[in-house]
């Protein structure tokens, strides 16, 4: 009984830390114009109104006493982030999946010369910062003529999630039972054998790796802000920095950024069901 | 079916043998079994038989056709693996199906295999499971029955009962008998358990070390090894190995003296448990020793005796048999049932025994 | 048998190369070349004011760096923050992954709810935690309101700064590290359990003897992993604190950038690039000698 106590009060804690920040923006967001004009900002809001979040999508909203809150002046930007950054991502995802299982089993189930030397270089750019890489990318993408485009994003999203991925695919696929035996025996050839046995008997790990990229691609904005920003090519995280610096509005900040929530909420709902048939521990010996 | 020959076959690892220059031969129809103690290379040779290990050196026939070079799925062997791997996600009848996933018989001919495959092993209930939610002797079924639905040429099975408990191993172990011989398909199996060896085989071949020591009947393995190994490694309780002197047609060590018919020189008698009887303490060339414990069997009891040096000897009595512990006793072996070990662990031919 | 010969089995190299190469290839391109550039730009003096020059001056950057205040200053900040960043996000993975192991009403909702901070970018989360922590807008000063005070709570000063940045980069990897010692722990059969509370153990000693071994990889492969990236951390700090106040949160990534692109000092920043990354490999290695040499895999 006492344990059932203690475990309640861990996970009420726990619930209260995973959600006041997102319930701070929440309520942000639901704030009315005039309650934002106070100080400070109530805890909870009074009259809660989902304005902001039809003014950033480039809608005009009534509140119920007539008055009308105007669409955003960052509409456009955001509509077009929001489609960049799902083309983006879903891109990267997939990519990164063609990519990285390949690699990943090449590395964790055989054996071959130079395995260790190649092995520390893809750990050395999981290593790389950056901050330090984004110039150096700029540059090349000026002379290729990539700054700017989608094509230069996704480029530069992989060569963060292809390593880092890689590095916990290992891991998992090392403790697949020997299956490429039996696979053999049944007269499959390798590649055979990768794509019809290995790839359904590790699909949940693959789900893991195909989440971790998706995520990666949908919330990254160093290389965004520097590389496409202020081309037609931004994603949602630049779009977003929009209120900050051109046209400061905290509760459509507040509002875009719980939109920039809901995707990748969405994801998590469905990767929490399958941690149980996991074990995606160690990457590397 | 196919008969099988090894020809000076050989696998390295690095600098490490597990296998060296093993020649052997395997008849059509015949259920060999390869034992030997953990490390010795059992696996690797099957490996190397499956073609799913390529040999460092040496050939493989199959019907005296060279198929060194040629894929584990095109020697059409097929192969239960250690702790009986199955796929483990898919259900056993898709386990089952992969095995003839690439064969080209017809959809319907498939089927009726299966079909009987899985009568004859009695899994149907299982069809629709998962490996994971099967028994230890149920994944062997399973695993069996994907091997042999491919009617191979040679069935290759790597310990598949060892992850069994007792009860189970004994009646899986006369099922496997009874399915080859009905079968008449060729059959190597491993095993480190040499009770499994002697009721399952037609012949065995001992592997110590990454060599061949012995290949046989489980008679002639048992009844005159080639090895001073194969002696120690089979029967329970184990052979007594006595080091000594062969001197004038006699073999000494300390009181003990046994006729034998061998040149001089250092030499290791080996005599059964079996083979010895009690005779008094102080009989001339008989061993003394005292008893250090006694097993009673049922049927029959073991005395274990301490001889000089602290040397273990075990010597099977009758079931009626006491002794107190701590008691002096001789035992005298039968000279006609003693066998003769080199220095180098090769057996000394006896020549006609003289019989005292 | 010519046939039989050609269709002999791909062995493990070709098979490697075939599949594997292009891939690795692709990546040493994408990452070599900024990382010659950065080499390149490392050994040279960049100037744009009055028509863009480069000239070559060796290891000159280099030891520059060494005698910046502000590189010792915020390799101090970096030190600090990671510090505090990676001992917060173990200890509240761990203790997160062990809480949600246990069975309990409305379990998958619960875990979805721990879980979502992860998908909160670090840019989304920089400016929550910004929010939350300045006096104007934050929780502080409107839980003092509720209660009838009229002070202002801000925990954006010289004093805790590094300490909320570090709470704000637990808030977001945390879960990350809860995740992966939850399917850890998911792995260690009950049967333990059962043995454990045969043998009387104490709550204590089952979790030491039963519980945590099997994790123990998995803590140092993720204390290697959050050092790393708090080590990297650059968007969260850019957009919080903006290395502020004044130069207190200026991590070596928020100072590389303020060289890099406020000054334009393209050379100095590249080779104070090199300092960061030799200090983050530094560190994994640091870490592997001390404790993952002696960890054995489960
Ligand atoms: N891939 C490998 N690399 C290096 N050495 C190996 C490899 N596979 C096997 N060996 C070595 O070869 C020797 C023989 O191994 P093998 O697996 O054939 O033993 P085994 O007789 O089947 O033993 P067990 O009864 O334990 O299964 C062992 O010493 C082993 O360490
Ligand atoms: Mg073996």
């Amino acid at each position: 009984m006492r344990r059932n106590r203690y475990l309640a009060i861990a996970v009420v804690l726990a619930l209260l830390w995973s959600l006041v920040p997102i319930y701070w923006f929440c309520r942000m967001a639901l704030l009315t114009p005039l309650e934002i004009q106070q100080y400070p900002w109530p805890l909870f809001p009074r009259a809660p109104n989902v304005a902001s979040f039809w003014n950033i999508f480039g809608y005009d909203y009534f509140l119920s006493d007539g008055t009308r809150v105007p669409a955003s002046g960052q509409a456009n930007q955001i509509i077009r982030g929001l489609y960049d950054s799902i083309f983006v991502s879903v891109v990267v995802t997939v990519l990164t999946l063609l990519a990285v299982l390949p690699l990943a089993y090449v590395f964790a189930r055989l054996e071959f010369r130079f395995k260790s030397v190649l092995l520390f270089a893809i750990l050395l750019s999981v290593a790389l910062p950056p901050v330090s890489t984004l110039i150096p990318f700029y540059a090349m993408y000026i002379r290729l003529g990539l700054s700017g485009t989608l094509t230069g994003l996704v480029i530069v999203d992989l060569t963060i999630t292809v390593p880092f991925v890689a590095w916990m695919l290992i891991g998992y696929f090392r403790n697949l039972p020997p299956i490429e035996r039996l696979a053999r025996m049944d007269g499959y050839g390798r590649l055979a054998a990768f794509v019809q046995l290995v790839i359904p008997l590790a699909k949940s790990g693959i789900a893991v790796a195909a989440v971790i990229a998706f995520l990666f691609a949908w919330n990254e904005y160093t290389y965004a802000l520097v590389l496409v920003n202020g081309s037609t090519a931004n994603t949602l995280p630049t779009a977003i920095s929009g209120f900050l610096f051109q046209d400061p509005q905290p509760a459509n900040l507040a509002a875009s950024v719980v939109v920039t929530i809901i995707p990748p909420a969405l994801v998590a709902y469905f990767l929490q069901r399958h941690v149980g048939e996991m074990n995606l521990v160690d990457p590397v010996r | 079916m196919a008969s099988i020959d090894l020809q000076g076959v050989e696998k390295r690892y690095g600098a490490h043998h597990a296998v060296r220059a093993l020649d052997m031969h395997i008849e059509d129809g015949e259920f060999l079994v390869l034992l030997g103690p953990s490390g010795c290379g059992k696996t690797t040779t099957l490996n190397m038989i499956a073609g799913l290990d390529a040999p460092t050196a040496g050939k493989i026939l199959f019907d005296g056709r060279d198929v060194t070079e040629i894929s584990a799925y095109r020697r059409n062997v097929a192969m239960v693996f250690q702790s009986s791997l199955l796929y483990p996600h898919l259900t056993a009848r898709r386990n089952i199906e992969t095995s003839l996933r690439y064969s080209t018989l017809s959809k319907v001919e498939k089927q009726a295999r299966i079909a009987e495959t899985v009568r004859m092993l009695e899994i149907e209930p299982l069809l629709d499971k998962l490996p994971s939610q099967m028994s230890g002797g149920q994944r062997q079924r399973v695993a069996t029955a994907k091997a042999i639905v491919r009617e191979p040429a040679a069935f290759l099975l790597d310990e598949p009962l060892s992850a069994l408990d007792a009860a189970l191993r004994l009646s899986l172990r006369s099922e496997l008998v009874n399915l080859q011989k009905r079968l008449g398909t060729t059959t190597v199996f491993v095993t480190h358990d040499q009770i499994e060896a002697m009721t399952m085989g037609d012949r065995i071949g001992v592997m110590s070390g990454g060599e061949l020591q012995q290949i046989g009947t489980p008679d002639e393995i048992y009844n005159s090894p080639a090895t001073l190994f194969v002696a120690g490694f089979l029967g329970s309780p184990p052979m007594n190995l006595i080091e000594g002197e062969i001197a004038a047609g006699l073999f000494r060590s300390e009181q003990l003296s046994v006729p034998v018919a061998a040149p001089p020189g250092r030499a290791t008698l080996g005599i059964r448990p079996q083979d010895m009887h009690l005779v008094a303490p102080d009989a001339a060339g008989a061993l003394p020793v005292t008893v250090f414990a006694l097993e009673h069997l049922g049927r029959e009891s073991i005395v274990i005796a301490e001889a000089h040096g602290g040397l273990k000897v075990r010597i099977i009595v009758e079931a009626g048999f006491s002794a107190h512990v701590g008691e002096r006793l001789g035992f005298a072996p039968d000279p006609a049932r003693c066998l003769l070990f080199a220095q180098d662990g090769t057996r000394i031919p006896m020549r006609a025994s003289v019989l005292a | 048998m010519a046939s039989d010969r050609a269709r002999r089995e791909l062995s493990d190299t070709q098979f490697a190369l075939a599949i594997g190469m292009p891939v690795f290839v692709f990546l040493v391109i994408v990452v070599a070349y900024p990382l010659g550039y950065a080499i390149w730009m490392s050994v040279h003096k960049i100037v744009f004011f009055g028509g863009y020059r480069s000239t070559f001056t060796g290891w000159a950057n280099f030891a520059r760096v060494l005698s910046d205040p502000n590189f010792w200053w915020s390799t101090w900040v970096t030190i600090r923050l990671t510090f505090e960043a990676v001992m917060l996000t173990m200890l509240l993975g761990l203790a997160l992954a062990l809480m949600l192991n246990r069975p309990m009403v409305g379990g998958g909702l619960v875990r979805t709810v721990v879980f979502l901070p992860w998908c909160v970018s670090l840019y989304g989360a920089g400016l929550m935690f910004a929010y939350l922590a300045r006096g104007q807008t934050g929780l502080g000063t409107s839980i003092a309101y509720a209660f009838g005070s009229m002070a202002s709570v801000d925990l954006m000063t010289r004093e805790v700064v590094i300490e909320v940045l570090a709470v704000g980069a637990a808030w977001t990897m945390a879960p990350l590290v809860a995740f992966f010692l939850l399917a850890n722990l998911k792995t260690i059969p009950s049967r333990l359990y059962d043995l454990a509370a045969l043998d009387r153990l104490s709550r204590f000693e089952t979790f030491w003897n039963v519980t945590l071994p099997p994790l123990r990889y998995t803590l140092f492969v993720f204390t290697s992993i959050i050092t790393v990236l708090s080590m990297k951390l650059f968007d969260f700090i850019f957009v919080m604190t903006g290395g502020g106040p004044g130069t207190t949160s200026a991590t070596l990534t928020y100072q590389i950038y303020k060289v890099s692109f406020k000054n334009l000092d393209l050379g100095y920043g590249a080779a104070m690039s090199f300092y960061l990354l030799f200090f983050i490999l530094a560190s994994t290695f640091l870490l592997y000698l001390v404790w993952g040499r002696r960890e054995t895999r489960f």
